[in-house]
C-alpha cells in the first residue's frame, strides 16, 4: 500500500463542535454513572445542569470569536456552519437544556418516576437540538433531527403508568415519524434538483443559474417547510401538539415546547435564507400564509380551552407564528426580532410550564381552569408568577414578550408587508383575552357558580431549590430583556444570515 | 466496476435465484400432482403433541424479546457501518482508525447499560 | 439497455402490487410480509442502480432486522391474530384522494425534470471503498451522530420496557 495512497482524513476541529460534543459527553458520562453505580438522580441531574452550563461556555466563546474576528466559516466538509446564526442558537438551546433540567428534579421526584435516564435523554436531545442549529447540510439536518425528536419521544412518554403520558408518547411518536418521512422526501427532490445537500453550494448552483430542475427544487422546498413546519407546530400542522402537550410531563413540556422549537426554526431559517436564498420569492409567501393561520389558528383555538396546559399549547402555537413572521418578513429587522422571540419564548415559556407543573400536584391533577379560581389567595406567590408569565406572553410592555413582539412587527414594517402586520396585531389582541381570562380566574374570581363543588382545600405547594432557581432565572430574564433589551438585540443583529 | 460487467455478475445472480424458484415449485408441484388427497375432520384438525389444543392461537409475547429485537437492530446497524470501513481500513490514517473506535464505543456504552440493566439475563 | 429496464418494470410492478396490498389487507401481520416485499423490491432498484453496498443494506437492516422488529411489536399486542375489527376510521375515499394526488405531484414534477433525457448516467457501480473513503472523510460528523442515535434509542426503548427494575419496584412498593 503506498503511503500517498492513504488519504488524510480531514483535520478535526474540535472547537466547531465543541458544545455538541460537551454535551453528548456529559449525556454518556450520566449514562456511565448509571451503569456504575444507582446513586439518587439528583446527581445526574446536577451532572447534566453542570454540562449545559459548560457546553453554554463553549458556545459564548464561539460567539465572542466569531462575532469579533468576523471569520465565519464552514467545518467538517460543510457539514456544519459555524456563525453568528448558529453560535446563537447553540447557546438558547443550552439555556433551554439548563432549564429543563433544573425543573425537572422535583417534579419527577413528586411523581415518583424520577430516573437517570431522564437527564441523559434530555441531554441528548439537546445535542440534536445544536447540530441542527449548526447543520450545514441536509443529512446532518435529518440527523440531527432524528437524534432530537427520538428523545422527545421517549420523554413524552416518560410517565408510563399514566395513559395520557402514553398516549402523548405514541402520537408524537406516529405524527413526529410521518413528519420525518416528509421532509426526507423534500430533501431527496432538493437533492435531485441541485445533486448536492450542502446548503451553501446549493446556493451556489443557483447563482451559477445552473439548475435544469426548478420543478424538483420547488417541491422538496415545500415538503421541508412541512416537514419542518410539523417541529415548529405551525398550523395546519399542529395536530400533535395539544395532545401531546396535555398529556407528556409538564417539565418535559417546558423543554420540548422550547428546545423543538428552536431547533424546527433554526433549520428552517437555515435552509430557505442559505440553500433556497434564490427562491426567496417563491417561499415567502408560503410563509406568510402559514404565519398568518398559525397566529390566528393559535390565539383563537386556546380560547376554547379549559385546560391550562392545552391552553398553554396553543398559546406555543400563536408564538410560532409570530416567529415565522418575522422570517416571512425577509428582512434583517424581522428575522433579528424572531431571534430575540425565540429567547424571549423560551424563558416565558419554561417558565409558565415549570409555575404549572407545582400547582398540578401528584399525579397532575389540577390543570383545569376551575383548578385555577382563587389561586392568589391560596398561592400567593406562584400566582403572581405565572401571572407574570401570563402578562408577557401577552406582549405586556415592561416584559421581553412586548420588546419581542414590537421588534419582529418593526421588521414586518420594515418590509410594508401590512396584510401580515394587521392579522399579527389583531392575533396579539386575542391572544391577550385568554392570557388575561386566567388572570381573572387566579385573582378575581373566588365565588363558585351554583351547583359547583367547592375547591378542596389542596396541600402547599412544596419548593425545591433547583425550581425556585429555574423560576428566579426566568422571570429575571423575562424583566431584563423587557427593559434592556439592546444588548440582545444586538446579538440577534449580529447573527440573522442577513447581510 | 464498470455497468456492463456489474449487471452481468447479477445476471449469474438472478439465474441461480430462478433455477432454485423453479426447483422448489417443480418439487412442490409434483407433490401435488401425485400426493392422494382424502380429507377428513379429523386429519385437517390441529395436531398438538397428540393433546385437543386449548384457547386461542394468539399468545402475547413479552416485551423482553422486544428488547432483544431492538438491542439486534442497533448493532446490526453497527455492522454495516464498521463493513465499508473494514474494507479499506489498510489505506486509511490513523484519524480513521479513531473514528471508528470512538463510534465503537459509544455503542459499547448501549451495550454495558444493557447488560447493567439485566436486558440480557434470562429469568 | 433494454435488460435493466426489463428487469426493473417488474420489480416496480411487483412493488406496487405489494404496496397497494400492504395497505389494503385486513392482517396485520400479511401486511408485515407485504412490506417485506416491498423492501425487497427496493433493495433490487438499488442494486440496479449500481449501489450494490446500499442494496445488501436494505436487506439485512430492513428485511433482516426491522421487519422482524414489527412482527415482535405486532405480538407485543392483545389484538387477535386475524382480522381486526373496530379499527377503521372509514377514510379510505379521502386517504385514497390523497395518495393519488401525491402520486400525479411527484410523477409529473420527475417526468417533466427527468423525463425528456436520454442520456445514460450510470457509467459504474459504486464500490464499497469508495463508500468508506467518504464515509470516513467527508461524512465523519453524521456518521459519529448516528452512533449518538443508535445510543439515544436504544437506551430510551429499554428505559420504557423494562418494569422490572427492582429497585423501582421497592420504591412503589413502600409508596404503597
Amino acid at each position: 500500500m503506498l503511503i500517498a495512497d492513504a488519504i488524510a482524513a480531514p483535520p478535526s476541529d474540535w472547537w466547531a463542535i465543541a458544545p455538541q460534543l460537551v454535551l453528548g459527553g456529559t449525556a454518556v458520562v450520566i449514562i456511565l454513572m448509571i451503569c456504575v453505580k444507582r446513586v439518587d438522580p439528583g446527581w445526574n441531574a446536577l451532572v447534566a445542569a453542570v454540562g449545559t452550563v459548560a457546553s453554554g461556555v463553549f458556545a459564548w466563546e464561539q460567539w465572542r470569536q466569531v462575532t469579533t474576528d468576523a471569520n465565519p466559516r464552514l467545518a467538517y466538509s460543510g457539514m456544519i456552519a459555524v456563525d453568528g446564526f448558529s453560535a446563537f442558537l447553540v447557546l438558547v438551546v443550552c439555556v433551554a437544556a439548563f432549564l429543563g433540567v433544573l425543573l425537572a428534579d422535583q417534579y419527577f421526584k413528586r411523581e415518583g418516576i424520577d430516573r437517570g435516564e431522564y437527564y441523559a435523554l434530555l441531554l441528548f436531545s439537546a445535542c440534536g437540538m445544536q447540530f441542527m442549529a449548526a447543520a450545514n447540510n441536509l443529512v446532518m439536518v435529518f440527523v440531527a433531527l432524528e437524534l432530537l425528536s427520538i428523545c422527545l419521544y421517549v420523554l413524552s412518554a416518560w410517565n408510563r403508568d399514566d395513559s395520557r403520558s402514553q398516549e402523548a408518547g405514541a402520537k408524537y411518536l406516529l405524527l413526529g415519524a410521518y413528519s420525518s418521512a416528509i421532509l426526507l422526501f423534500g430533501i431527496a427532490l432538493l437533492y435531485g434538483g441541485t445533486g448536492t445537500t450542502n446548503l451553501a453550494r446549493m446556493a451556489e448552483i443557483f447563482s451559477e443559474n445552473v439548475t435544469r430542475e426548478p420543478g424538483l427544487v420547488l417541491l422538496g422546498m415545500v415538503f421541508v417547510i412541512v416537514g419542518l413546519g410539523f417541529k415548529i407546530a405551525a398550523v395546519p400542522f399542529h395536530m400533535w401538539t395539544p395532545d401531546v402537550y396535555q398529556g407528556a410531563p409538564t417539565p418535559v413540556v417546558g423543554f420540548m415546547a422550547s428546545g423543538a422549537k428552536i431547533a424546527g426554526f433554526a433549520g428552517l431559517f437555515r435552509v430557505l435564507e442559505t440553500g433556497l436564498a434564490a427562491f426567496e420569492f417563491d417561499w415567502q409567501p408560503l410563509l406568510v400564509g402559514l404565519a398568518i393561520v398559525t397566529m390566528l389558528g393559535g390565539s383563537i383555538l386556546a380560547i376554547a380551552q379549559r385546560d391550562v396546559k392545552r391552553m398553554l399549547a396553543y398559546s406555543s402555537i400563536a408564538h410560532a407564528g409570530f416567529i415565522l413572521t418575522g422570517l416571512a418578513s425577509g428582512t434583517a429587522a424581522g428575522v433579528r426580532g424572531a431571534l430575540f422571540y425565540l429567547v424571549a419564548y423560551v424563558f416565558m415559556i419554561a417558565g409558565a410550564f415549570g409555575v404549572v407543573a407545582l400547582l398540578a400536584r401528584r399525579g397532575e391533577r389540577y390543570t383545569s381552569l376551575d383548578d385555577y379560581r382563587d389561586m392568589f389567595r391560596r398561592e400567593p406567590v406562584l400566582a403572581t408568577v405565572l401571572a407574570f408569565f401570563l402578562f408577557a406572553m401577552a406582549g405586556i410592555p415592561g416584559t421581553s414578550g412586548f420588546v419581542a413582539k414590537f421588534a419582529v412587527f418593526t421588521g414586518v414594517a420594515d418590509a410594508h408587508q401590512w396584510v401580515l402586520l394587521t392579522v399579527g396585531t389583531v392575533a396579539s389582541v386575542i391572544s391577550a383575552y385568554f392570557y388575561l381570562r386566567l388572570v381573572v380566574y387566579m385573582y378575581m374570581r373566588p365565588e363558585v357558580d351554583e351547583g359547583e363543588a367547592q375547591p378542596a382545600a389542596l396541600p402547599r405547594v412544596r419548593w425545591a431549590p433547583a425550581t425556585v432557581v429555574a423560576l428566579v432565572l426566568t422571570v429575571f430574564f423575562t424583566i431584563q430583556l423587557g427593559i434592556l433589551p439592546q444588548g440582545l438585540l444586538d446579538m440577534a443583529g449580529k447573527a440573522t444570515l442577513l447581510f | 466496476m464498470p455497468i456492463d460487467a456489474y449487471y452481468r455478475s447479477y445476471l449469474q445472480v438472478a439465474a441461480v435465484g430462478l433455477l432454485g424458484l423453479g426447483l422448489f415449485g417443480a418439487m412442490i408441484g409434483l407433490a401435488k400432482v401425485l400426493q392422494p388427497r382424502r380429507l377428513s375432520d379429523l386429519k385437517s384438525s390441529i395436531y398438538e403433541c397428540g393433546v385437543e389444543p386449548l384457547g386461542d392461537e394468539w399468545s402475547q409475547s413479552q416485551v423482553r424479546y422486544y428488547v432483544f429485537a431492538l438491542l439486534f437492530v442497533v448493532f446490526d446497524v453497527e455492522a454495516i457501518f464498521v463493513f465499508p470501513w473494514a474494507v479499506i481500513m489498510g489505506t486509511l490514517s490513523w484519524a480513521a482508525l479513531v473514528e471508528m473506535v470512538i463510534f465503537i464505543l459509544i455503542l459499547a456504552v448501549a451495550l454495558l447499560y444493557a447488560v447493567r440493566k439485566g436486558v440480557l439475563r434470562w429469568i | 439497455m433494454v435488460g435493466p429496464n426489463i428487469a426493473f418494470w417488474i420489480i416496480a410492478l411487483v412493488m406496487a402490487y405489494a404496496g397497494v396490498r400492504l395497505v389494503t389487507t385486513r392482517n396485520v401481520v400479511h401486511a408485515a410480509l407485504y412490506l417485506m416485499i416491498v423492501l425487497a423490491g427496493t433493495a433490487a432498484i438499488f442494486l440496479l442502480l449500481g449501489a450494490e453496498f446500499l442494496g445488501w443494506t436494505q436487506v439485512l437492516v430492513y428485511i433482516g432486522a426491522i421487519v422482524v422488529l414489527f412482527l415482535f411489536g405486532v405480538m407485543l399486542t392483545r389484538a387477535t391474530y386475524g382480522e381486526s375489527k373496530g379499527l377503521d376510521n372509514d377514510q379510505r375515499v379521502l386517504a385514497a384522494t390523497v395518495a393519488v394526488i401525491v402520486f400525479l405531484v411527484f410523477a409529473g414534477a420527475m417526468w417533466k425534470a427527468f423525463g425528456a433525457s436520454t442520456e445514460i448516467v450510470l457509467e459504474k457501480s459504486t464500490t464499497v471503498s469508495e463508500l468508506g473513503r467518504d464515509l470516513m472523510t467527508n461524512w465523519v460528523l453524521p456518521f459519529e451522530a448516528v452512533s449518538l442515535v443508535l445510543l439515544a434509542s436504544l437506551i430510551g426503548a429499554i428505559t420504557l420496557a423494562r418494569r422490572d427494575d427492582p429497585e423501582h419496584v421497592r420504591d412503589r412498593g413502600v409508596e404503597r
